[in-house]
């Protein structure tokens, strides 16, 4: 798979999260790469792991478009 | 035609356009020479203690057919008598009393080693003063040029001893030879300079010739390092400006010098800061006459420009040089190829292929033929590719319209720190 595959596959995983509603609540950032702890209104959690350069540049857009949204 | 005047520090001069501190100002009748020919201003060849030079003394690195893409040198301040000097200072002054005149000085970090320089030098009438803290080589061994010079408190100290008695602007001339070179540019500030003016030479072998085994040069069989300067130090040079110029306490004005050889050269180091500049490597290589058309040039593109004075262009791209954290990480770009120009040397698919991101393909066209193109989606927007081109305009790199808002590597950081800081599990520092 191409990085650029790899990425819109993360990409998606995020997107289908966030479309459901659920927020990014925690993050972790290592040698791997970053671990998104993910949260519904519900209660109900998820974890993402991202490898992809663009993609851990996209989760902190997402982010801060969600920072926004919330003020 | 623009007025292209400046006024570095009280230092009038009309244009631009000085001399370097160097062989091209060691006697009156070269910098009277270089006046005609319309330099604007000259910074006499450094006095101290009248040093003895070595025979072979140059070298010269030539690239790919380019001569002189740098240049090394491992000669001393001047070997003549300050009485001689002073004379002819005083007689190129007073044959060119609207040039600028200024005179570099190195003396030991003594006190009265400064003062009795300066009023003596001054005596004369000159314009103002340069301080070489740079001199890499034989100067420093005896605890001057660059050895002082990378000493932010000697820096302080010296300025502060040369200003207690002149009269005149004091510039301090500050050596790349150091790590931060704002440290001792605010060393300079702190001392009470008037401006600065950089860089000097770079530490520097010029090579080893692979047949003898000797250094170049080399002095009977030895050789010493140098200083390096020319073409190739002029992205050195000009980083180490533009850091001086958006630093806050770097407040005085600033001669830029460095590989400066054409009226381009001194437009970018000028938007990147400097009032004026200096050159040396260019006026060996090529004679006193080069600064004609550095005036034209520099004319021309003003007066394109609508400018009305040189002045005009000084410091206008400082406020675009960021630290790396400041800069945009959703800005994207990719490479786009035009295949009538490309002459299919493959050279951009090597590139990409080897050392990048391997996004350039071969595929076929509507009619048949094998083009280059670019896999836009993978590509990373490097600029490689573009770089090796032989063909001017065959690569162009294009913006990609994001959809994204801008996002700095320090905001990315900060919002990152914050949700660390936040309901999540994991609590860490950003680094
Ligand atoms: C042969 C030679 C001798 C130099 N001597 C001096 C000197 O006496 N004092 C000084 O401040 N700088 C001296 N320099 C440094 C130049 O003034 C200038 O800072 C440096 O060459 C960078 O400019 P360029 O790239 O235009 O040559 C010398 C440079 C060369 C090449
Ligand atoms: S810009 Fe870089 S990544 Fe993109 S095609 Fe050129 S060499 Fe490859
Ligand atoms: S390097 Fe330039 S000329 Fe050569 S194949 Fe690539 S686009 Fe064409």
């Amino acid at each position: 798979m191409s990085e650029f595959e790899q990425f819109q596959a993360e990409k998606l995983k995020l997107d289908g999260y966030v479309s459901q509603k659920f927020r990014i609540v925690g993050v972790k950032e290592d040698l791997e790469g970053a671990w998104l702890d993910l949260e519904h209104p519900g209660g109900e959690t998820a974890k993402l792991h991202l490898k992809t350069a663009n993609a851990r540049k996209y989760y902190v857009n997402v982010l801060l478009q969600q920072g926004r949204s919330k003020s | 035609m623009a007025d292209l005047r400046i006024n570095l520090a009280g230092i009038a001069s009309p244009n631009p356009f000085w001399l370097a501190s160097a062989p091209p100002t060691n006697t009156g009748y070269q910098v009277q020479r270089a006046f005609e020919a319309g330099w604007g201003g000259a910074v006499w060849k450094t006095l101290g203690d009248p040093i003895i030079n070595t025979s072979s003394r140059f070298a010269a690195v030539h690239f790919n057919g380019q001569r002189v893409a740098g240049f090394n040198n491992i000669e001393l301040i001047t070997d003549r008598p300050l009485e001689i000097n002073l004379k002819e200072i005083y007689e190129t002054k007073k044959r060119f009393p609207n040039h600028a005149l200024v005179v570099s000085l190195m003396v030991e970090p003594k006190r009265e080693k400064w003062h009795e320089i300066v009023k003596k030098v001054e005596a004369v009438g000159v314009d103002g003063l340069e301080l070489n803290f740079g001199c890499p080589h034989g100067m420093a061994e005896r605890g001057m040029g660059s050895a002082s010079g990378q000493q932010p408190d000697l820096v302080e100290a010296q300025t502060m001893w040369a200003k207690e008695v002149a009269q005149t602007p004091v510039i301090v001339k500050l050596t790349p030879n150091i790590t931060d070179i704002t440290s001792t540019a605010k060393a300079a500030v702190r001392g009470g300079a008037d401006a600065i003016s950089l860089i000097n030479t770079i530490n520097s072998l010029a090579g080893v010739d692979i047949d003898t085994w000797h250094t170049i040069p080399h002095v009977g069989g030895k050789g010493s390092h140098g200083g390096y300067c020319g073409p190739a130090v002029k992205p050195i040079a000009l980083h180490m400006v533009a850091d001086c110029a958006r630093n806050p306490a770097v407040t005085v004005p600033i001669s830029g010098i460095g590989g400066v050889s054409t009226w381009r050269d001194a437009v970018e180091f000028m938007l990147m800061g400097a009032t004026g500049v200096q050159v040396c490597t260019a006026a060996m290589h090529h004679g006193f006459r080069i600064v004609e058309d550095m005036i034209d040039g520099l004319n021309n593109y003003l007066d394109e420009r609508g400018l009305a004075s040189v002045t005009e262009l000084t410091g206008k791209s400082v406020h675009r040089y960021e630290d790396w954290g400041n800069l945009d990480l959703n800005y994207a770009v990719v490479a786009r190829i035009d295949t009538d120009t490309c002459i299919n040397c493959n050279k951009c698919h090597i590139a990409c292929e080897d050392t990048s991101h391997q996004c350039i393909e071969r595929v076929t066209n509507a009619q048949g033929e094998a083009i280059l193109q670019v896999r836009e989606e993978d590509c990373v927007g490097c600029n490689l590719c573009a770089i090796v081109c032989p063909v001017e305009g065959a690569i162009t790199m294009v913006e990609v319209q994001g959809t994204e808002a801008p996002m700095t590597w320090n905001e990315r950081q900060k919002a990152v720190a914050e949700l660390e800081g936040g309901p999540g599990p994991n609590k860490k520092e950003a680094v």
